[in-house]
C-alpha cells in the first residue's frame, strides 16, 4: 500500500453549499472540512442531505451555490480517478460477469489493461469471491453483489474513500470483512468518509464525527473531544438481589424498592430500572453534581454488585442531536442549542420494563 | 475521450453480442426468406387439384365438348409443365453463366426441396374434361356440386381415383352460344363450380371453355378457313416497356423503383429505431438496478450519455450495413443496381446519422428520467405519433416527391431525414429534388442534432438519479431550462 504523502491541504473542503430540489431545501449553508487522512463518520437520520451532500462532493450534482473542493481540484470531476465511491444506491450490471464487470469499472478509472486482470483476481480473493469472477452478476445473492460493489469503489487504490452506508445490508461475518478493508485503508494513510447509521461502526472506525440535520451541521468535532465533552451524568447500578433469577417477579420487586431507595438520594435525577439488563438500574444525577462522589453516595445507600459510570455513545449524541425531531418531521426548532439540553429531552420518559 | 470509448465498447458489446440480436439481426432474414420460399412452394401446391369437369353439351352436333375434351387432355397436361419446368431451369442456369457463377450453382436445383418447389410452383391442376350425354339429369348433377353430395361420395371410401373422378365444375353450353342471334350477338354458357374452387382453376377452366367456344364458332362460320388468322388477330398485343435512363434504354422495373423510397425509408426507420429501443432499455435497466450512480462515480453524466449514443450508433451501423448490403446485394443479382445512385446511397447515410442522433437523443433522455419501461411508455407516445408520420405518409410523398407536402416536411426536424429518404430516390427519375433542399434539409438536420443533444444532455444529468414519480413532458422542459 502506498502512504499519502504528508499534506495539510484538506481533502474536503465545503464552503457555504446550497441546494434545493424546487421547494424542498436538502442542503442549507453547509461549511465543512475534511483533513486529509482522516477517517470521517458522516451521520445524520434518514434525509438529513448525506446522499445529497455527498454526491455534490462527487460532482454528480452541482450546488446551487457554494464553493467546494475536493482533493485540490474545483470539483471531483478532475480528480475521480483518486476517488473511491461507494453510492448508496448501489447496483451491479445483472447480465455482466463480476470479473467483466470488475474490469469495466477499472477501466472507466483509468487503469492500464495489463494492471486489471491481476487486480480483479486479488481483490475477488480478498474478499472471498475468487470462485465468482465467470459468474453472473445476477447469479450472487444480494450480500455478495455489495461486495462486487465495494470492490467496485474501491480497486483502484484511491487516496479519498467516501463510503455512502457501506455495511448496510451486510451480515455481521461480511460487515466485519469490510470494517476490516476500511480499516486497512485507514493504516495506509487513506483520507475516508463515510455515513452510517451503525453508531458502533462510527465510534470503532473514525477519529472525527460530523453530523447533519436537516440539511444543517449539527455537529461537527474529534471523537475525542466529544468523548471528553459529554461528561458522563449515567450511573449503571446492579444491585446485589439475593433472590433473583429464581422468581422473576421476586426480582423486579427487589429491582423497584433499590430504585425507590435511591430515588430519594439528593442530586439523583432519575432512576430507570431495567430487568432485561439482568436487573440494572440507570441513575441519572443532577447536572453539576460530581459524579464520583455521588457514587460512593449510592454505594453505601444500597448493597451492589456491580457500580459504572455510563460512557456517552454516539448513539445518545445522535439521539440526543436529532432526537425524538428526527421522526417528527413538522418541527421547525433551531437543533443546533445545547447538547445536554437536548439529551434530556430525548431520554424523557423512556421507562424501560419487561 | 477514453472513457467515453469504454463506455461505448461495452453499450455496444452488451448490445450485439447477444444471442437475441445475431438471432435478429441475421438469422430472422435467414427464416424470412425460408419461409418465403416454403410458403411459395405451398402455394404452389395449393390449385393442384384433380377431378372433373363435366360437359353438357346442348348444342346441335354437341360441336363444342371434343374441343374442350381435347384441351384438358392429361397427356398434354403433364407435357406443358414438364415443358414449364424445363424452361424455369434453363432461365436459372442463363442467368448463372451471365453473372459469372460457378457452374456449381446450378446443382442447387438438383436438391430435392428446389425440386419439389419447382414442381409445385410449375405443375398445373389435372382436369378431366367428361362428356355426359345427352338427356341426362342437369339439375342432378348440379346437386353432385354440393358439399354434402362430395361429402358422401368420400366417406363410402373412395379411393384417390374416386376422387380423382369426382366432378369440380360443370359446364353448360347451348346453342345460342355458336349462334349468333338478329342483331348479331353470341350468347354465354353456364360454369358451375364447387364452392371456393380456386380461382386460378377456375380461370383455367373459364378461359379453356371460351377458347374452346370461339374455335367453335369460326368453325361454323363461313371464316373457317382464316382461323388461324383471326386467332393470331385476337391475341393481345404485349407491351415491351422499357425506361429511358442515362445510360440508355433499360427493361423496366416499374414495381421495384416504386418500393425503391419506402425501402430506404424503412431501412432508416428500423436501424434507427431499434437502436434507439436498445438505448432506452439499457438506459432504464441502468437506472432500476441501480448500476447508474456506481457508472457516475468513474465518468461524468455526459461521458456517459454520449458513450452510450456512440456504442448504439455501432448497433445502427451493423444493422444499416447488414441490411442495406443484403439490399444492394439482392438488387444486384437480378440486375437492378442501375436503379441505385451511388449518390442517394451516400445521402441515405448522412441522413442515418442525423435521424439516429435524434432519435438516440430523445431515448436517452427519455430513459434516463423513468424508472421502468412501462412509465417510459407515457413519454414515448408523443415520441411515436410524430415518428409514424414517414410510415403513414410515404406513399403520397414518393408519388409527388417535390410537392408542397413532401418539401415542407423535409423541414421539420425529427422527421424530415425520413422524408427526405423517401424524396430522394422517388424523385430520381423524373427531377431530381433540388439541391438546395438537400443541402438545408442537411443544415436543419445537423442544427437539431446539436439542440437535441443540448437538451437531453441537461434531461440526463438531472433524470438519471431521480427515482420515483416519472416526471411529465412539462417536467422534462424543466429541466431543461434549468441551468
Amino acid at each position: 500500500m502506498v502512504t499519502m504523502p504528508p499534506s495539510t491541504q484538506p481533502a474536503i473542503s465545503i464552503r457555504n453549499v446550497r441546494k434545493t430540489f424546487g421547494p424542498k431545501v436538502a442542503v442549507t449553508n453547509m461549511d465543512l472540512t475534511v483533513d486529509t487522512g482522516s477517517t470521517v463518520a458522516f451521520l445524520g437520520p434518514n434525509g438529513a442531505g448525506k446522499t445529497t451532500t455527498i454526491r455534490m462532493i462527487m460532482s454528480i450534482i452541482f450546488p446551487d451555490h457554494g464553493e467546494l473542493s475536493v482533493l485540490g481540484k474545483k470539483s471531483a470531476v478532475e480528480s475521480k480517478d483518486r476517488i473511491g465511491y461507494l453510492p448508496e444506491e448501489r447496483g451491479v450490471y445483472k447480465k455482466m460477469k463480476v470479473g467483466a464487470f470488475l474490469a469495466y469499472m477499472a477501466r472507466l478509472k483509468g487503469l492500464p489493461d495489463r494492471q486489471i486482470k491481476g487486480l480483479v483476481s486479488d481483490w475477488l480473493a480478498k474478499v472471498g469471491l475468487s470462485d465468482c469472477e465467470k459468474k453472473k452478476c445476477e447469479e450472487l445473492s444480494k450480500g455478495m453483489q455489495q461486495k462486487v460493489g465495494f470492490v467496485a469503489a474501491i480497486l483502484h487504490n484511491p487516496d479519498l474513500v467516501i463510503l455512502d452506508e457501506p455495511f448496510s445490508g451486510l451480515d455481521p461475518v461480511n460487515a466485519s470483512l469490510m470494517r476490516h478493508l476500511v480499516d486497512e485503508m485507514k493504516r495506509a494513510g487513506k483520507t475516508i468518509l463515510f455515513s452510517t447509521h451503525v453508531m458502533a461502526h462510527a465510534e470503532a472506525l473514525c477519529d472525527h464525527v460530523l453530523m447533519i440535520h436537516k440539511g444543517d451541521k449539527v455537529l461537527d468535532e474529534s471523537m475525542d473531544s466529544i468523548r471528553s465533552k459529554l461528561d458522563p451524568r449515567t450511573v449503571l447500578v446492579e444491585p446485589l438481589v439475593k433472590t433473583r433469577v429464581a422468581d422473576g417477579t421476586v426480582a423486579s420487586l427487589a429491582l423497584l424498592v433499590t430504585a425507590q431507595r435511591l430515588s430519594e438520594i439528593r442530586d439523583i435525577e432519575r432512576v430507570v430500572p431495567s430487568i432485561r439488563q439482568g436487573g440494572t438500574l440507570e441513575v441519572t444525577v443532577a447536572e453539576g453534581t460530581d459524579t464520583q462522589e455521588m457514587m460512593r453516595t449510592i454505594a453505601a445507600a444500597v448493597p451492589i454488585r456491580r457500580l459504572e459510570l455510563r460512557r456517552v455513545s454516539l448513539e445518545d449524541i445522535f439521539i440526543s442531536l436529532v432526537g425524538a425531531d428526527g421522526v417528527d418531521v413538522g418541527d421547525d426548532e433551531d437543533e443546533g442549542g445545547d447538547v445536554r439540553e437536548a439529551a434530556e429531552g430525548g431520554v424523557k420518559g423512556s421507562i424501560v420494563g419487561e | 475521450m477514453l472513457r467515453t470509448f469504454h463506455v461505448a465498447v461495452r453499450e455496444f458489446i452488451s448490445t450485439a453480442l447477444t444471442r437475441g440480436f445475431i438471432f435478429g439481426v441475421f438469422v430472422l432474414p435467414v427464416m424470412i426468406f425460408f419461409i418465403a420460399i416454403a410458403a411459395k412452394a405451398i402455394i404452389g401446391d395449393g390449385p393442384k387439384l384433380s377431378g372433373t369437369l363435366l360437359i353438357a353439351d346442348m348444342t346441335t352436333g354437341q360441336q363444342i365438348a371434343p374441343l374442350i375434351e381435347a384441351r384438358f387432355d392429361p397427356a398434354k397436361q403433364e407435357a406443358a409443365a414438364k415443358e414449364k419446368i424445363a424452361k424455369a431451369r434453363q432461365m436459372a442456369k442463363d442467368k448463372v453463366k451471365e453473372l459469372g457463377l460457378p457452374e456449381e450453382a446450378t446443382e442447387a436445383l438438383n436438391n430435392p426441396m428446389a425440386q419439389q418447389a419447382l414442381e409445385g410452383a410449375m405443375a398445373g391442376p389435372m382436369i378431366i374434361a367428361r362428356r355426359i350425354e345427352p338427356g341426362a339429369d342437369i339439375e342432378k348433377l348440379k346437386d353432385s356440386l354440393k358439399p354434402s353430395e362430395r361429402k358422401s361420395l368420400s366417406d363410402k371410401g373412395q379411393s384417390e381415383a374416386g376422387a380423382q373422378a369426382s366432378p369440380v365444375a360443370l359446364v353448360v353450353v347451348n346453342d345460342s352460344a355458336l349462334k349468333a342471334d338478329a342483331s348479331g350477338q353470341f350468347g354465354g354458357y353456364e360454369l358451375f363450380t364447387i364452392p371456393k374452387l380456386d380461382f386460378q382453376i377456375q380461370g383455367d377452366i373459364s378461359s379453356t371453355v371460351s377458347q374452346s367456344v370461339i374455335d367453335a364458332r369460326i368453325a361454323g362460320s363461313d371464316l373457317k378457313d382464316q382461323a388461324a388468322r383471326i386467332r393470331a388477330m385476337l391475341a393481345r398485343p404485349a407491351a415491351d416497356v422499357k425506361s429511358m435512363t442515362n445510360e440508355g434504354a433499360k427493361s423496366s422495373a416499374g414495381d421495384i423503383s416504386m418500393l425503391l423510397p419506402v425501402a430506404f425509408m424503412l431501412l432508416l426507420w428500423i436501424s434507427t429505431f431499434t437502436a434507439g429501443q436498445y438505448l432506452l432499455t439499457t438506459t432504464i435497466e441502468e437506472k432500476s438496478s441501480r448500476v447508474m450512480e456506481v457508472v457516475l462515480s468513474a465518468v461524468s453524466p455526459m461521458q456517459l450519455m454520449v458513450g452510450k449514443i456512440l456504442g448504439q450508433m455501432g448497433v445502427a451501423s451493423v444493422l444499416m450495413l447488414v441490411y442495406l448490403g443484403a439490399g444492394v446485394g439482392s438488387l444486384a443479382v437480378f440486375s437492378f443496381m442501375h436503379l441505385i445512385d451511388p449518390a442517394s446511397i451516400a445521402l441515405l447515410l448522412v441522413y442515418f446519422f442525423i435521424a439516429f442522433f435524434l432519435i438516440a437523443c430523445m431515448m436517452a433522455a427519455i430513459g434516463s428520467a423513468v424508472t421502468d419501461l412501462r412509465e417510459a411508455q407515457s413519454l414515448m407516445t408523443p415520441v411515436m405519433l410524430v415518428m409514424f408520420i414517414p410510415l403513414m405518409l410515404w406513399m403520397p410523398i414518393s408519388r409527388n416527391p417535390n410537392g408542397m407536402f413532401a418539401t415542407v416536411c423535409s423541414f421539420i426536424p425529427p422527421i424530415s431525414p425520413f422524408v427526405m429518404v423517401i424524396r430522394i430516390p422517388a424523385a430520381a427519375g423524373s427531377v431530381p429534388v433540388p439541391i438546395w433542399q438537400i443541402a438545408l434539409s442537411i443544415a436543419v438536420g445537423l442544427a437539431s442534432v446539436v439542440v437535441a443533444c443540448w437538451a437531453a444532455a441537461k434531461i440526463f444529468r438531472i433524470g438519471v438519479l431521480m427515482y420515483g414519480k416519472p416526471p411529465s413532458v412539462g417536467t422534462l422542459i424543466k429541466w431543461i431550462r434549468m441551468a
